[in-house]
């Protein structure tokens, strides 16, 4: 279906053979993107923001292109409410350090959900622990695998400062009802948190209809380069939130007694920014969107129900998404007597590429009464032929351990 | 399935896997320490007794993969009877020969040890074998710190 994209990808094209299904961890980038890096670099390249010459103004104006087109890209006519950062974790930890620390209090609290990854549930629990607040978590339906909204709704009070939750479980491919959530949280005055690092490269992403206070995600997951993150903050609280860090490119006005700041994102952008990982995701929206997500969602949930499907014809196996929920590409599972870490390395030696292990979400796997599991992730250059690689390394490992 | 893998997962190994030797609980604990492997979640429960300077019992629960598993149950067959100092030198050998620090003789190792020497053709999984070796080590620490 997608096959033809396939040769665009230089990594899979250097190493045949190889069975990339660790998306979720990292996405191989296409060679277009970077070639409008490379380009940026021989053609257009000088500090931002403050030469008063020709060159700089073509490389201002191509970093502020990319904060047009990736605001366009989620949903927000409003591109100063993208501010430009390493990726989504210091993007939350952003959060948790301004915001965070002014508006949350002894005895208040946050929400967060079991199945965040460790940089969407950390910064809370340090941020709760500092405050001497208290840190909230809601759980999951372990059938279902979906969020425990009845659970959501009894543990929210007035006293509830923050939401934060995932928008697609790196783990279990879970993607709440973001809305549902969104609503709740403003009905009891509490601002959201959504970490839609592992929902953009798989889902289509439109922030106008439920309306988040905060967004995060990361560039090297959807094709970008690694190193450059973005967050959406709604206007009003970047104003009033303190800068994060301090120095060149954020400053309004320095003098010996005293510093005033920018407007946001500048603000929240200290230092030379990293122009070409904004070049770079500005090129992946453009790929993606040339391709569409629905057919990209379409092709990689197609590749995993196949694989469910056979693993369960292989018995032993014990796969955690009902055929029914999976809308994504990414496949969680274990074999029974058999630890992840040894699956990883018995397919690994047979070039198939599968994370193993906690995944960053280690309340999620003990939620889930696990001390690890494999996950195989599928995206848009994966083909079928993956998923035969994936059964045989299965069928191997089962080999090597007498099973 | 390449001849390294074949060496590190031999049935020696397996079977330690499968059936790890001297879990149980021991009536006198004179050290204990327990280990964490934080990237794999791999965690292993160590106690010795102790008498006269000699290992007269020693506890291995490993809850992990199988090369940590193994590494932990072949450490606990061989580690008995020896006295404190002998462990401590072999534990300190063991490591370094998994971490590939130094040339070591490893012919007149016992043979379940020497099956662990696959390993180091994984440089991922030779922090698995090591956690018991590691861990043991602190027990024994802990223990001298003790007195």
């Amino acid at each position: 279906m997608l096959e033809r994209f396939r040769k665009d990808f230089p990594v899979l094209e250097n190493n045949p053979g190889l069975t990339y299904l660790d998306s979720a961890a990292s996405t191989q980038k296409p060679a277009v993107v970077l070639e409008k890096m490379d380009h940026f670099y021989r053609f257009d390249y000088a500090n931002i923001h403050r030469g008063l010459y020709n060159l700089s103004e073509r490389a201002t104006a191509s970093y502020e292109a990319a904060r047009t087109r990736i605001a366009e890209f989620i949903g927000t006519a409003v591109p100063e409410s993208l501010v430009f950062t390493r990726n989504a974790t210091e993007s939350l930890n952003l959060i948790a350090a301004t915001i965070g620390e002014q508006i949350v209090h002894k005895g208040d609290e946050i929400i967060v959900s079991v199945m965040e990854h460790h940089a969407n549930f950390v910064p809370w629990q340090q941020l709760a622990a500092r405050k001497d607040a208290k840190l909230k978590v809601v759980g999951i339906d372990r059938k279902t695998l979906e969020l425990d909204m009845a659970a959501l709704e009894s543990a929210i009070t007035g006293k509830t400062r923050f939401v934060c939750c995932t928008m697609a479980s790196n783990v279990l491919g879970t993607t709440p009802n973001v809305a549902k959530i969104s609503k709740l949280a403003k009905k009891h005055g509490a601002l959201t948190v959504f970490d839609a690092a592992q929902f953009v490269p798989h889902h289509k992403l439109d922030i106008s209809t439920f309306d988040p206070d905060f967004l995060v995600l990361s560039g090297h997951k959807m094709l970008a380069v690694d190193g450059f993150g973005v967050l959406y903050g709604k206007p009003e609280h970047l104003a009033a939130m303190p800068p994060y860090m301090t120095g060149g490119d954020m400053i309004e006005n320095v003098t010996i007694e005293k510093t005033t700041y920018s407007e946001p994102p500048q603000k929240f952008e200290a230092g030379t920014p990293f122009m070409g990982g904004a070049i770079s995701l500005h090129a992946a929206i453009d790929y993606l969107e040339n391709i569409g997500l629905d057919r990209i969602q379409e092709h990689e949930s197609a590749l995993a129900k196949l694989a469910d499907e056979k693993l369960r014809a292989i018995g032993k196996v014990k796969l955690y998404r009902k055929p029914e929920h999976i809308h994504n590409g990414i496949l969680p599972f274990n074999i029974e007597g058999i630890h992840p870490h040894d699956v990883a390395t018995i397919l690994g030696d047979m070039d198939i590429c599968v994370r193993a292990g906690h995944h960053c979400a280690q309340p999620l796997i003990h939620f889930m009464g696990e001390m690890a599991m494999v996950r195989a992730s599928f995206y848009l250059y994966n083909t079928e032929k993956d998923v035969d690689r994936l059964i045989a390394g299965i069928q191997k490992t089962l080999e090597v351990f007498h099973k | 399935m390449t001849t390294q893998l074949d060496n590190m997962y031999r049935d020696l190994i397996l079977d330690h896997y499968e059936h790890p030797r001297n879990c149980h609980e021991l009536s006198n604990v004179n050290s204990s320490e327990e280990g964490f492997n934080p990237l794999c979640g791999d965690h292993v429960d160590i106690n010795f007794e102790q008498k006269d300077g000699k290992i007269t019992d020693i506890s291995v629960c490993t809850k992990g993969c199988a090369i940590c598993t193994a590494s932990g149950s072949i450490m606990s067959d061989i580690l008995k009877g020896h006295s404190v100092e002998e462990t401590d030198r072999l534990v300190k050998e063991v490591k370094a020969y998994l971490k590939g620090e130094r040339d070591i003789e490893i012919s007149n190792w016992p043979p379940s040890l020497q099956a662990l020497s696959g390993v180091r053709k994984f440089p991922i999984r030779i922090k698995c074998a090591l956690l018991p070796w590691t861990t043991a080590e602190l027990a024994l620490q802990n223990q001298t710190k003790q007195k």
